[in-house]
């Protein structure tokens, strides 16, 4: 019978137990940070790059930053029909690292506009976190993740 | 579930006044976040497609817009959004327990409750349920959480009321032109900040006004009799609202389930309180129902309405479930819920996009494309 869910496309996922590993990240930006040269990862990472240290501690990243580059993704990816673009930036946020990322509620010129209507993004433009659906994996289930879109809240 | 909270008891004479809001405990909400999607389609051009219902009944419901779902939205990530709004906003210690108010969770066999504990970051030893198949879930997991933390299971507890009815409504039935998407979500805790709860009482009995079978793609109504007849909304809130027992006078504010504009207000003239109760609290309007969340969406415009000391009533009803009822007493108006934010944020919806992003008609499923 014909369900409200989306199709699994054929994508090749990750195994389920990496995307579980991963989930915290994908949910929340939780990275992590060297304890001795106090740099923030994400996402998180085994060994510092700049002082090879592999104390590195969990921290939670702030769900705020700013949009360092925007672009459209006008490639037709199967799992994405029928949206003629996919607006995503580089996302420097509050704490550091950089982020690429998906963007909703943005403007891509074909939605209407008006009142209240998405706004376009440009360099700067302040961006918060927001977990939508990212896919289904390759052995079923939803996959979720973090986009961004333009900061409602202060 | 009726009666005051304050011990079986006291709860046993009815009437008696202040359960859990004059003792000790105080438990209450201390934290509301509201998330709805940014997509709006007019109920105009559903009319222009369908023609189901006549123009002068739509503009009776008093409905513009309904929100749309984004096809990369359901009723978990409205969810996370609204608790990332609603913990923020919260002080207090983190929640213990997750109830997860929803009649259109994306998964039949899974816990929304566990997705939604991991994207709020609670810690592992949380404890999670979800509250599910009807409308009225949302009140129902606040009613869950009040009583979890009244009980002293949890310091403070999470419930959130989301739906995502547009994916779940035929084309063509009566109930699209209204259904809405959105989600709410509530921190409860002992000594709350925002408002204590005072009374609840509920209502059920088994009413086929609205239900969805094991494998069936949409849900169904009960048709005109049910409604029309009152048997469904109007009485079993009447008796929930009974439940609450005698009031020195009328609350200031009345949160009711909200399938359109106009019901709320029908309800409080039913109940025999004045419309500028019920009126202030509608926001149906530009949404359309949100099922679960709508008697919630009222309690977070109450709550930034209110002043200190002023009472709210919430009426919660779900079709085929019956009716919860809570008075609550404000401590302080609420500031950050993010309801005037998602009202405001929005983006015009055609009714061509709105079927395909809520999934209504099977496209061609190409499975495996060449880029990847």
């Amino acid at each position: 019978m014909w369900s409200p869910t989306e199709p699994v496309y054929r994508i090749a996922t990750p195994t389920p137990a990496k995307a579980w590993r991963s989930r915290d990240g994908r949910y929340r930006l939780v990275g992590n940070r060297c304890e001795d040269c106090v740099l923030p990862f994400f996402p998180k990472r085994r060994v510092c790059p700049q002082c090879h240290s592999r104390s590195l501690t969990e921290t939670v990243l702030a769900p705020y930053g700013r949009v360092v580059s925007a672009a459209e993704d006008r490639t037709p990816l199967i799992g994405h029909v029928g949206r003629d673009s996919r607006p995503f930036a580089i996302v420097a946020l509050e704490d550091g690292p950089c982020v690429l990322t998906e963007l909703v509620d943005v403007d891509t010129g074909t939605d209407a506009g008006g009142e209240g209507g998405p706004t376009t993004v440009t360099e700067g433009t302040e961006v918060e976190l927001v977990v939508r659906k990212w896919r289904r994996e390759a052995s079923g289930p939803y996959q979720y993740g973090y986009k961004f879109r333009p900061r409602r809240a202060r | 579930m009726s009666g005051t909270m304050k011990s079986a008891t006291k709860s046993a004479a009815k009437g008696a006044t202040n359960g859990i809001g004059n003792s000790r405990a105080a438990v209450g909400v201390s934290g509301i976040g509201v998330a709805l999607p940014a997509g709006r389609l007019a109920v105009s051009e559903i009319h222009e497609v369908w023609g189901t219902v006549p123009p002068q009944v739509l503009r009776r419901r008093g409905v513009t817009h309904r929100s749309v779902c984004d096809p990369d939205a359901d009723a978990v990530t409205l969810a996370a959004e609204a608790t990332r709004t609603a913990l923020r906003a919260a002080e207090g210690p983190a929640p213990g327990a997750v109830f997860f108010g929803s009649q259109t969770c994306p998964y039949l066999t899974k816990a929304g409750a566990a997705l939604l504990a991991d994207m709020a970051g609670l810690p592992r030893s949380v404890f999670a349920a979800d509250v599910q198949f009807s409308g009225k879930s949302g009140t129902a997991a606040l009613l869950c959480a009040l009583a979890w933390v009244g009980a002293g299971f949890a310091d403070a507890a999470l419930a959130v009321g989301t739906d995502t009815l547009g994916p779940h409504v035929a084309p063509g039935d009566p109930q699209e032109y209204t259904a809405g998407s959105g989600a709410v979500a509530v921190v409860v805790t002992r000594d709350a900040a925002l408002a204590t709860v005072d009374a609840t009482g509920s209502a059920t009995s088994d009413t086929n006004d609205g239900f969805r079978t094991d494998g069936e793609r949409h849900i169904r109504t009960g048709g005109a009799v049910m409604t029309a007849t009152d048997v469904g909304l109007i009485e079993h809130c009447t008796t929930a609202w009974e439940r609450l027992g005698a009031m020195p006078g009328p609350p200031r504010f009345l949160a009711g389930p909200q399938p359109d504009a106009v019901t709320p207000v029908r309800l409080a003239k039913r109940l025999g309180l004045p419309a500028e109760c019920a009126a202030p609290c509608v926001v149906a309007q530009g949404i359309g129902d949100v099922g679960a969340a709508a008697p919630l969406l009222g309690l977070a415009r109450a709550l930034e309405l209110a002043a200190p000391g002023d009472r709210i009533a919430v009426l919660g009803y779900g079709c085929g479930a019956g009716s919860d009822a809570l008075l609550l007493t404000v401590r302080a108006p609420a500031t950050d819920t993010g309801l005037s934010e998602a009202l405001t944020a929005r983006r015009t919806v055609s009714y061509a996009a709105a079927c395909r992003q809520e999934r209504h008609f099977q496209g061609l499923d190409r499975l495996v494309g060449s880029y990847e």
